[in-house]
């Protein structure tokens, strides 16, 4: 359905993915800091 | 090499209920979040009526202390996380990609399970009202050492929680992906409508915040079944420690619930002043230097614990400072009205009495944030009263504001006109008469979370509770509306509101199931 040139298909395929995972590690990295924050004090 | 891209699993549309358990659509993934929300609505409606039954008079009448604390505490949880989050979420599945220019959300399939997850995290949490020592009843707060007395409820409310936050952390890397990497040639970032800027903020809130509620919840967990004692002071923990944790969380998510609001609102002032939004930028940096602020002020909840003075100056003016970029915002709504064409359909009723009641809950913020008056302020009603006025006629008053505007577009039909006015009236006298004379008795001196009170503050309370039955009444009619304007009526045009800008006004009405196949070009 998606009317675009291929490239720019897989480009912004690329794109969203480069996203997606570095927000993921992102959220998953605070999650995780927090208990070595609470537990070292 | 082909130029063009056949994407074909999205041709396949099943029907019935599978269409919405499989939809990986993003319109039919909207509509599931709007319709969660309203069934979470009248549920968590239903909760404030219990609790405004018991407060109608003095004394005990219709429910023991506990049962009266599990209301206040699920009221907020349902509330919060079942009805302002998910109705800005599906607000954002709907208009999103349609504002941006795109075909459809960047991650469909997660989009799926982001919105999936919500119904059984809140079946989980609702079904605690039947077990043993009751729902949770030590507020949406969760502090410890109370939270951790509560009975079987206790394991199911945590895993609700975490997947709460796994929906809203799922939800908001899809917001982000999406208008990162999908917006139509032309339509840089300063170019966005200032709903799609206020959700981009937003998102990125929710990402920073939601692992912290997570972590602090999950330390709750194992320091009630697991023998850690990250919050017991027996075994060398901290109280205290949680509180910091879940503010450091709850601030953020107070502009996350408020955040898409002013989009919403900077949205529907310009169409119906028939004037371009007034300081367009200056809107953008305020929404996000009210985001970095968020991250700074949040022991403002706290000052009655106990901080170090320079902590209470420190939090006290980081909290007033706040007040200027909203003041922005205010002053630059009222200036996109000064002069313009105004007509007053249900939309704008509800957008104007929004920028005049919101700032009303700003203002009784600006008090609570003054350190020493806030020890008088702490725990009463005037605390309930502010953070009403911020939430009900602030975001649910902007949702509403939203549906009028875009149910039109949506269902291809214009709803009622005269109906919406009667809900807008309806809803806008009895929320005042609900939430204004708590401010009353706030003052002085009647405690929040308590079934029971002085005679004093009896004809207040019993205005109120009118208020609350008033305005959940009203709300039935809302309901009446949106499914009547969804089975039929007056046609809407493409543009529906002749001072309408934006992509979304360019598709038909209804727009087609998927938006722009081909991406417009942003002039």
């Amino acid at each position: 359905m998606l009317n675009m040139g291929q490239e720019n298909f897989l480009e912004i395929k690329k794109k969203i993915k480069i996203t997606t995972i570095i927000l993921a590690i992102v959220a998953l990295t605070i999650y995780v800091s927090f208990y070595f924050i609470v537990s070292n004090r | 090499m082909s130029s063009v891209v056949k994407d074909t699993h999205h041709d396949d549309h099943p029907s019935g209920i599978m269409r919405w358990i499989r939809t990986t659509n993003h319109k039919d993934i909207g509509t599931l979040y709007l319709w969660f929300a309203m069934i979470m609505f009248f549920i968590g409606g239903f909760m404030a009526l219990i609790i405004r039954s018991e407060l109608f008079q003095p004394g005990l009448q219709f429910v023991d202390p506990q049962f009266f604390n599990s209301m206040t505490t699920m009221h907020a949880l349902v509330m919060l996380f079942g009805v302002v989050m998910p109705a800005f979420t599906g607000l954002a599945n709907w208009l999103i990609p349609m504002m941006v220019g795109g075909p459809d959300m960047a991650l469909p399939r997660m989009n799926n399970w982001s919105f999936w997850i919500l119904p059984f995290a809140f079946s989980m949490l609702l079904s605690t009202l039947w077990m043993d020592g009751g729902a949770p009843a030590g507020g949406w707060t969760l502090y410890p050492p109370l939270s951790l007395q509560t009975g079987d409820a206790f394991p199911f409310l945590i895993f609700s929680i975490h997947f709460m936050g796994l929906s809203s952390i799922m939800g908001a890397i899809n917001v982000i992906a999406t208008i990162l990497n999908m917006r139509a040639p032309g339509m840089t970032l300063m170019k966005m409508p200032l709903f799609v800027w206020t959700w981009l903020i937003t998102a990125f809130l929710l990402i920073a915040v939601m692992p912290v509620l997570a972590g602090g919840v999950t330390m709750l967990l194992t320091d009630k079944f697991f023998g850690t004692s990250f919050f017991n002071a027996a075994g060398g923990g901290d109280p205290v420690m949680f509180q910091h944790i879940f503010w450091f969380f709850g601030h953020p998510e107070v502009y996350i619930l408020i955040l898409p609001s002013f989009g919403v609102v900077s949205s529907i002032i310009p169409t119906f002043a028939r004037k371009p939004l007034f300081g367009y930028s200056s809107m953008v940096y305020a929404t996000a230097s009210i985001a970095f602020l968020s991250f700074i002020v949040w022991a403002h909840h706290m000052f009655t614990v106990g901080i170090p003075l320079a902590g209470e100056l420190f939090f006290m003016f980081a909290t007033m400072l706040i007040a200027v970029p909203t003041g922005v915002k205010v002053f630059n709504w009222v200036t996109t009205m000064w002069k313009g064409a105004m007509t007053f359909e249900t939309p704008m009723l509800f957008a104007i009495a929004f920028i005049v009641m919101f700032t009303i809950g700003g203002f009784s913020g600006l008090m609570l944030a003054i350190t020493p008056a806030d020890f008088q302020y702490h725990d009463t009603y005037f605390v309930v009263a502010h953070f009403h006025y911020v939430l009900v006629p602030g975001s649910i008053f902007a949702i509403m504001a939203a549906c009028y505007y875009w149910l039109p577009k949506w269902t291809g039909n214009m709803y009622p006109e005269t109906l919406g006015k009667i809900h807008f009236w309806l809803s806008t006298f009895f929320v005042n008469l609900t939430f204004f004379p708590m401010h009353f008795v706030g003052l002085a001196g009647m405690p929040r979370r308590i079934p029971d009170y002085s005679l004093q503050f009896a004809d207040y309370n019993m205005i109120a509770s009118i208020g609350a039955f008033g305005f959940g009444i009203a709300q039935i009619l809302f309901l009446y509306i949106v499914i009547k304007t969804i089975k039929g009526g007056k046609k809407a045009t493409d543009q529906v509101w002749d001072g309408a800008d934006g992509l979304e006004w360019t598709l038909p009405s209804p727009p087609p199931y998927h938006s722009f196949n081909t991406p417009p070009v942003v002039k």
